[in-house]
């Protein structure tokens, strides 16, 4: 499932001392099978793109097709100036079955693991899928496999969330959300918070389940993970998309990196110095860690 | 009575001339039955840059109250630059010591980066005159002169406890305790953290630095680091002795800094290179 962007503007806070532009004239596509991440400075934007992916925020104009579900709200003109009043209008309609749309892209915010609220893990996970109108079998079974994904065993279902630890509590946060079978995975700053071990068992659980078919948009402050896991960047900059394509091309770009104030993966930093030094190293095979060890043996044969 | 508190400022004979922080088979615990340090014995030498990592829970924290006496310890004792901690010099041995926290936005006190630093100048009593001096100087130190009057509001985290690590070397303290200073950090901030400590380090032989961090990254350039699991002191040696063990670091959940990481994938490859330091791996690479 693809979702498209077309000239989506949104402004908080219209009318009021706190207006606030967040996003400018974003037109992208995130297609069919995606892994995007979405970087920037604090404040560019990135969560507001977010919880437009499953209309949590609608825009204030411009028009998201999300499968074959479309939010438009695009500008109508009369005589050449926006109409207010057809737009009024439009903005009046009510979404219609928004429901289906949320069990299209499931949203994981930062901290998940607060978003626990039930007595056993089972129940915790169960309840996306009761929502949604599945019966109690039907939940279970989901459940089941929404665990087993996220590599908690049987021995987990009937403990309470709020005795396991920090990357055990976000792995039940995840898992509720994947029962849901969603097409896309919408993560808000993932590994915050998580120690070495952690975010590497974390984002091999992404690899995993992007590896499965679903899509995965996350924004994220760790461009180590961007070079590594992520197939598209996407740089926002006050409200606007300024870059959008694969992560070597951004991490080549010096002037914007300097501009957003990102630091290069620490594998392209070494690669850096290594290339100063008269070592010919060709940045675009280099990942991570192995990939550049490899490299630099390609170097030396 | 008078007497008595002179009597506590005394070195310790048995405690070496050059030591900063001593811990004699210091334990703590708030459940007898759950120590979160068990009997610890180390020794810090004046100018040292020690790291000490470990897991989450490791007792790392624990550890740096103690030695600002923010906690006191059931067992053991403590010896700052040889003089034993006691409920009655505490308060004293204190001053020589200066604590960079976590969060950067709950150790702000003043309303511009140059009012934040006055703020510990003013409390000891240093004359108008001079602050404005300690204060350019103190800014020169963690790079961050152009931001005098700036508000925090408008800084970047990295640039917060830049300031926040202003202030504390404002109050020339000998020892400079950062607890997990750069955890809330992005990468950018990390390194900034990174780099000004090196930096002191270098150009201050005398400030003993204590590092708590589980950055591992950040450890590299230490003199020493220690390494806590469970409440356990359970090594304590030069970086690339500790991560030259990096099968007993994994079984703690500790993992590599980025250049070892590097080495043993080329080790892999076939190619015998020993890490000495950063420079050192970049020659022998492109050798």
């Amino acid at each position: 499932m693809s979702i498209k962007f077309e000239k989506v503007n949104y402004t908080y806070d219209i009318g009021l001392p706190s207006e606030k532009v967040a996003l400018r004239d974003i037109s992208h596509i995130f297609s069919d099978h995606c892994f995007t991440a979405l970087i920037g400075k604090t404040g560019s934007g990135k969560s507001t793109l977010l919880q437009h992916l499953n209309a949590l925020i609608l825009p204030t104009s411009g028009k998201i097709s999300i499968g074959s579900y479309i939010i438009d709200f695009s500008l109508e003109y009369k005589d050449g100036k926006v109409d207010e009043r057809k737009m009024k209008r439009k903005r009046k309609k009510k979404l219609k079955d928004i429901k289906s749309l949320r069990k299209k892209v499931g949203i994981v915010f930062q901290f998940p693991e607060y978003q626990l609220f039930e007595e056993t893990v089972l129940k915790d996970v169960m309840f996306g899928p009761k929502n949604f109108g599945k019966s109690e079998e039907e939940a279970k079974k989901v459940s089941y496999e929404a665990l087993k994904q996220v590599d908690l065993d049987s021995s987990y279902y009937e403990r309470s969330p709020f005795e396991l630890s920090g990357g055990e509590k976000r792995r039940v946060a995840i898992a509720g959300i994947l029962a849901l079978e969603p097409d896309v995975l919408v993560l808000d700053e993932p590994t915050v918070g998580l120690d070495a071990d952690g975010e590497k068992n974390f984002l091999n659980l992404i690899k995993d389940i992007y590896s499965r078919g679903t899509s995965i948009i996350l924004s994220t402050h760790n461009m180590d993970l961007v070079l590594k896991y992520a197939e598209n960047a996407l740089l926002l900059e006050d409200g606007k998309i300024v870059l959008a394509d694969r992560p070597h091309v951004l991490f080549k770009n010096e002037e914007l990196l300097k501009r957003s104030v990102l630091r290069k993966p620490k594998v392209l930093e070494f690669a850096d110095e290594l290339i100063k030094k008269g070592l010919p190293l060709n940045v675009e095979n280099i990942f991570d860690i192995p990939s550049l060890a490899k490299e630099i043996d390609r170097c030396k044969r | 009575m008078k007497k008595d508190k002179e009597l506590t400022f005394i070195r310790d004979k048995d405690i070496s001339l050059d030591s900063a922080v001593t811990f004699k088979n210091v334990s703590f615990f708030y459940e007898k039955e759950r120590p979160c340090l068990k009997n610890i014995s180390f020794d810090i030498k004046r100018g040292e840059f020690i790291s000490i990592i470990g897991h989450n829970g490791s007792g790392k924290s624990t550890l740096s109250k103690l030695i600002d006496g923010i906690l006191a310890q059931n067992e053991g004792d403590i010896y700052i630059f040889g003089v034993k901690m006691q409920d009655n010099n505490a308060i004293q041995l204190r001053k020589d010591i200066a604590l960079v926290f976590q969060n950067p936005d709950s150790q702000f006190i003043g309303a511009t980066c140059r009012d934040d630093i006055a703020f510990g100048l003013e409390n000891m009593q240093v004359k108008q005159e001079d602050m404005e001096e300690i204060i350019d100087d103190c800014l020169r130190k963690v790079g961050m002169e152009e931001y005098k009057d700036a508000e925090p509001a408008n800084l970047s985290g990295g640039q917060k406890q830049r300031i926040a690590i202003a202030s504390a070397l404002a109050r020339k303290p000998k020892i400079l305790i950062l607890d997990e200073a750069s955890a809330m950090l992005d990468p950018k901030g990390k390194k900034e953290i990174e780099d000004i400590i090196f930096e002191r380090k270098k150009e201050d032989k005398d400030l003993t630095i204590i590092n708590i961090t589980h950055e591992i990254d950040e450890t590299i350039n230490s003199d020493r680091v220690l390494v806590l699991s469970k409440g356990n002191l359970v090594m304590s040696d030069t970086p690339n002795k500790v991560f030259s063990n990096d099968e007993f670091l994994t079984s703690i959940h500790l993992s590599l800094p980025f250049d070892h990481l590097l080495v043993k994938e080329l080790n892999k490859l076939g190619y015998e290179i020993e890490y000495d330091d950063h420079e050192g791996l970049i020659e022998k690479i492109c050798r």
